[in-house]
């Protein structure tokens, strides 16, 4: 699984959630984000190596599958690892905190995320990654 | 890479994402934010509508239950159904609750999850005392909260749908003006990285595409053009490469199979190469030798001196020139060898004419060296006797001459002829007449001063160069050497021999004189001490007798070149008659050969035989006669019964090739068995019986009869007749011109005669002068006469075209 892939999934999760008014899995989406911002350990990446099970990882994954996770540098903080905690802060924001002024946050986060998954390109991933994250 | 050459392809990694996606992305992601703020806006005041709706909802519907309960303040209960059915299907809300009096009415959902609005209506009963009533409504509707959460899903799908469509409409647009024309580009340039040269971009596009291909397609071609030309040079290099490759191989090969030493050098004359061959010469490996320096691995010597000579290749860097081959040069090599070379060395330009290096080429030349001084050794001596030879003699007396320029001395020449030397070659052989000759040599070694130059000019004729010594101290040395010949007894077996010296001396008193002048005066005067009875010295003079005789025959040896050349020898031929008419004998023509001189004159033999016989030019002369005769006999078909003789020289019977020559003469010419006859001088056919045994068994058999000449001149054994086959014995002249005269004389001839006779031999008596000489012989018994008194000389010509002369013999003579 690609993290364009990833973004795509949880675009139209989140927002077939919110449309559904299915708040558990907008949490469930809040909670997968965080772990991925903490843990470093991308869903993506581990469904890649669930599936190649006993096969040849890219490098760039079995590179990143075998990284560890604390200690790292601001400079070597991933990019997706701080989009996946910028995701999950927008979100708590805008459907648990403050959900009559920022209703709208999870659903930028959800077409936006969409947006991504279709198209491949993450404005927030490049700001990251132009602000100096790896 | 893949074996075809550098993989060219290019794969898109499936990670990466299109440009008019990332395009449409980055435009959906601002599309987003426009859209969730557009949404933002527009729900905005969403919140007050809604509940100023449902407040609306509320109160008309409040109003209608008033204005029913006013016109039917009982209404029923199907009534008020009726009418909140109505104003449910009219506002939309989801349920109404009325309660009028005691009826309790319930349309829709009025559930949980659903808020809602009450309203209290007053109404009147319509009795006049009654209080107005009160009826109590309520409309049932989600929340505000949800209803506006309703609304904003909607708006932001609507928006989401809007923007996603707007996005996808987007993407085709940029899928149609940038992916395809992209794709195509990608495509011809994939078509082009796979060979398909000719493959170009479309210019035909008039958008930045059809410009950037423009340019492309310029680099292309460039590319192309790069590449053909980069194509043939790496032809032209790699048939460069080839060519010398093999070039190299060749030269290598060669270098390596040549028995020359090759040895290169950079430009600082150290060793880059060197050959199979000059490392064997040079006793060096080339592993070891490579990078020393050449004056180290060759160390040169003179041959003469033993200086150590600059090397080959250092003189020719410095130069810049070849250095032709050194002559005598020794290498000194490593393990004590010395051997001879001769190095040659030429310099190693580059492409840019600068000076690289040097090429030192050289072979081992001790045996050339070796056979070079023995040849030297045997052209300037004499094999036999280690003497000078004549050219070595001559070169010395040019120095001798040379040096009387500067010091003014004289110097003084003998010449020395050995008397009676053919007697002991005759007699004992050649291997006797050698080893006279030696100690002859020795004996004039002795004699001879460190300074003296003594040769062999060949035979038994030497010369002696007494330098620095005037006319009376060579007299001196001629005579000590006359002195010791004259004791020197030769012993050979069982012989014993006393040999003489004639000699010859000639002062050498002026730088001007030449050497032929000096030798031919030195021959003179040696001469004349022979002719002055041998054994003995003759000192020259300028106004000799003999000077003038051997100048008369020296210059009549090359007349008779001239005259053979020319064709003025002539054959004249004198008959001998038979004694007796009827001997049945046939006749007899004695071939004589005269010259025509250059002005016509005819002349005699005795005019230029002597110098014929001096000059060994006696063998030349018998093959020409011997060839002139035959040739006439062919082609005048005569000599059937008439038997032609032709004198043979000495010198003739001595020459190997003048019997096979005579023979191949005789088997061209076709002339009858009996036509030709052979004259040989007795003194020459007894001074080796064998040979001449053998010389008349091979001319007999050839059908050619041999006569001995001059036979009974000298007072000899007889003995030999019984060895030697001839058919005539031609009785000496000097016996026959004195017969009539001298009784003695007479009974020679008449002994003579009956000899020949008893041998079988038929008879001719030469110098028959007069008639009484002829009566005489008539009465001895002769079988011819031969001499003036009978017939004269006349050309041979003349005898075989008209026959032969009746004046042959005057019939009343005999």
């Amino acid at each position: 699984m690609t993290e364009r892939t990833y973004r795509l999934f949880f675009g139209s999760t989140l927002l077939i959630a919110l449309y559904f008014d299915f708040n558990a899995v907008v949490l469930g989406l809040v909670a997968l984000s965080l772990f991925q911002g903490i843990t470093g350990w991308r869903l993506a990446r581990l469904v890649t190596h669930l599936l190649h099970r006993g096969g040849v990882l890219p490098a760039e994954t079995a590179a990143a599958l075998a990284s560890p996770i604390i200690g790292r540098t601001a400079l070597t903080f991933d990019a997706e690892r701080a989009s996946s905690l910028l995701v999950a802060a927008v979100i708590t924001l805008g459907s648990v905190v403050f959900t009559d002024s920022l209703w709208f946050m999870p659903w930028f986060v959800g077409f936006a995320l969409f947006g991504a998954g279709l198209s491949g390109v993450c404005p927030m991933v490049l700001g990251f990654k132009w602000a100096g994250l790896k | 890479m893949t074996d075809s050459g550098p993989d060219t392809t290019v794969r898109r990694d499936q990670r990466q994402t299109a440009l008019p996606t990332k395009i449409t992305g980055i435009v959906f992601w601002g599309m987003v934010l426009v859209g969730v703020f557009v949404s933002f806006v527009q729900l905005r005041g969403q919140e007050h509508e809604i509940a100023f709706r449902y407040n609306a909802y509320a109160d008309r519907l409040a109003y209608s239950v008033q204005q029913s309960l006013a016109h039917t303040p009982e209404p029923s209960a199907a009534k008020l159904e009726a009418l909140a059915l109505q104003l449910k299907r009219e506002t939309g809300v989801a349920g109404i609750d009325i309660r009028v009096g005691n009826r309790h009415i319930i349309v829709g959902n009025t559930g949980a999850g659903l808020e809602a609005l009450p309203r209290m209506v007053r109404y009147a009963t319509g009795r006049r005392d009654s209080q107005p009533a009160t009826a109590f409504v309520a409309i049932y509707n989600p929340s505000v909260a949800h209803a506006l959460a309703a609304a904003r899903k909607h708006v932001l799908v609507a928006m989401g749908a809007i923007i996603l469509t707007f996005g996808a409409i987007l993407q085709w647009v940029l899928n149609l003006i940038l992916s395809y024309p992209f794709e195509r580009m990608v495509e011809a340039a994939r078509d082009f990285s796979t060979g398909e040269t000719a493959r170009r971009f479309d210019e035909a596009r008039d958008d930045e595409f059809g410009f950037l291909a423009k340019f492309i397609n310029k680099a292309l071609d460039f590319s192309v053009a790069q590449q053909q030309a980069l194509r043939e040079a790496l032809e032209r290099a790699q048939r460069s490469e080839s060519e010398l490759f093999a070039e190299k191989e060749r030269a290598e090969v060669a270098l390596h199979s040549i028995g020359d030493a090759v040895i290169t050098t950079d430009a600082r004359a150290a060793v880059e190469f060197m050959n199979p061959a000059a490392e064997a010469l040079a006793g060096w490996s080339a592993a070891d030798a490579i990078g020393r320096p050449l004056a180290e691995v060759l160390r040169l010597v003179d041959e003469s001196t033993r200086q150590l000579l600059e090397n080959p290749a250092e003189k020719c860097l410095r130069s810049g020139e070849i250095i032709d081959r050194m002559d005598q040069v020794i290498l000194l090599c490593p393990d004590g060898r010395e051997l001879d070379i001769a190095p040659s060395a030429a310099p190693i330009h580059d492409r840019n004419q600068r000076l690289v290096g040097a090429i030192v080429v050289f072979h081992d030349v001790g045996a050339t060296r070796r056979m070079t001084r023995q040849l030297s050794y045997l052209a300037s001596h004499d094999t036999l006797t280690g003497l000078y030879n004549r050219r070595e003699f001559e070169k010395q007396l040019q120095i001798a001459l040379d040096e009387m320029h500067l010091d003014n001395h004289s110097h003084a020449l003998c010449y020395l002829d050995m008397d009676q030397f053919k007697v002991v070659n005759d007699r004992c052989g050649h291997a006797a007449g050698d080893e006279l000759l030696k100690r002859f040599s020795r004996m004039l070694l002795g004699t001879a001063r460190e300074s003296d130059v003594i040769a062999r000019l060949g035979g038994d004729e030497f010369c002696m160069l007494l330098k620095r010594c005037d006319a009376d101290h060579a007299l001196g040395v001629a005579q000590d050497l006359l002195g010791k010949t004259r004791n020197f007894h030769f012993v050979w077996q069982d012989h014993s021999f006393d040999v003489g010296v004639s000699i010859g001396v000639v002062a050498i008193s002026s730088a001007n004189m030449t050497i032929p002048e000096i030798m031919t005066a030195a021959d003179t005067a040696c001469y004349a001490a022979k002719q002055a009875g041998r054994n003995r010295i003759h000192k020259y003079r300028t106004d000799d007798n003999a000077l003038r005789q051997r100048h008369g025959e020296i210059d009549w040896v090359s007349r008779l070149g001239r005259a053979m050349e020319e064709n003025r020898l002539k054959l004249y031929c004198q008959s001998a008659i038979p004694s007796s008419s009827n001997t049945g004998l046939g006749r007899y023509y004695e071939i004589l050969l005269r010259l025509v001189d250059e002005s016509g004159a005819l002349v005699p033999p005795v005019t230029f035989i002597p110098a014929a016989e001096r000059y060994n030019f006696m063998p030349q002369i018998d093959r020409w006669v011997v060839s002139a005769l035959l040739e006439l006999l062919r082609k005048n078909d005569g000599g059937c019964g008439e038997t032609f003789a032709i004198n043979i020289s000495g010198q003739s019977l001595n020459d190997d090739e003048f019997l096979g020559f005579v023979v191949s003469q005789l088997g061209a010419s076709g002339v009858h068995r009996g036509t030709v006859c052979f004259e040989i001088d007795e003194s020459a056919a007894v001074a080796d019986l064998d040979r001449t045994a053998h010389i008349i068994a091979t001319l007999h058999d050839r059908g050619c009869a041999i006569a001995v000449d001059h036979f009974g001149s000298a007072m000899r054994s007889f003995s030999y007749l019984k060895h030697l086959k001839v058919d005539y014995l031609k009785i000496s002249g000097d016996l026959v011109r004195n017969m009539t005269s001298d009784a003695l004389y007479h009974s020679m001839v008449e002994a003579t005669n009956q000899i020949g006779h008893a041998a079988g031999i038929r008879t001719i008596a030469e110098s028959a002068e007069n008639q009484n000489t002829i009566a005489a012989l008539r009465h001895i018994g002769v079988d011819y006469a031969q001499g003036y008194a009978i017939s004269d000389l006349c050309p041979l010509e003349d005898i075989l075209k008209l026959g032969p002369q009746e004046t042959a013999l005057r019939p009343a003579a005999m």
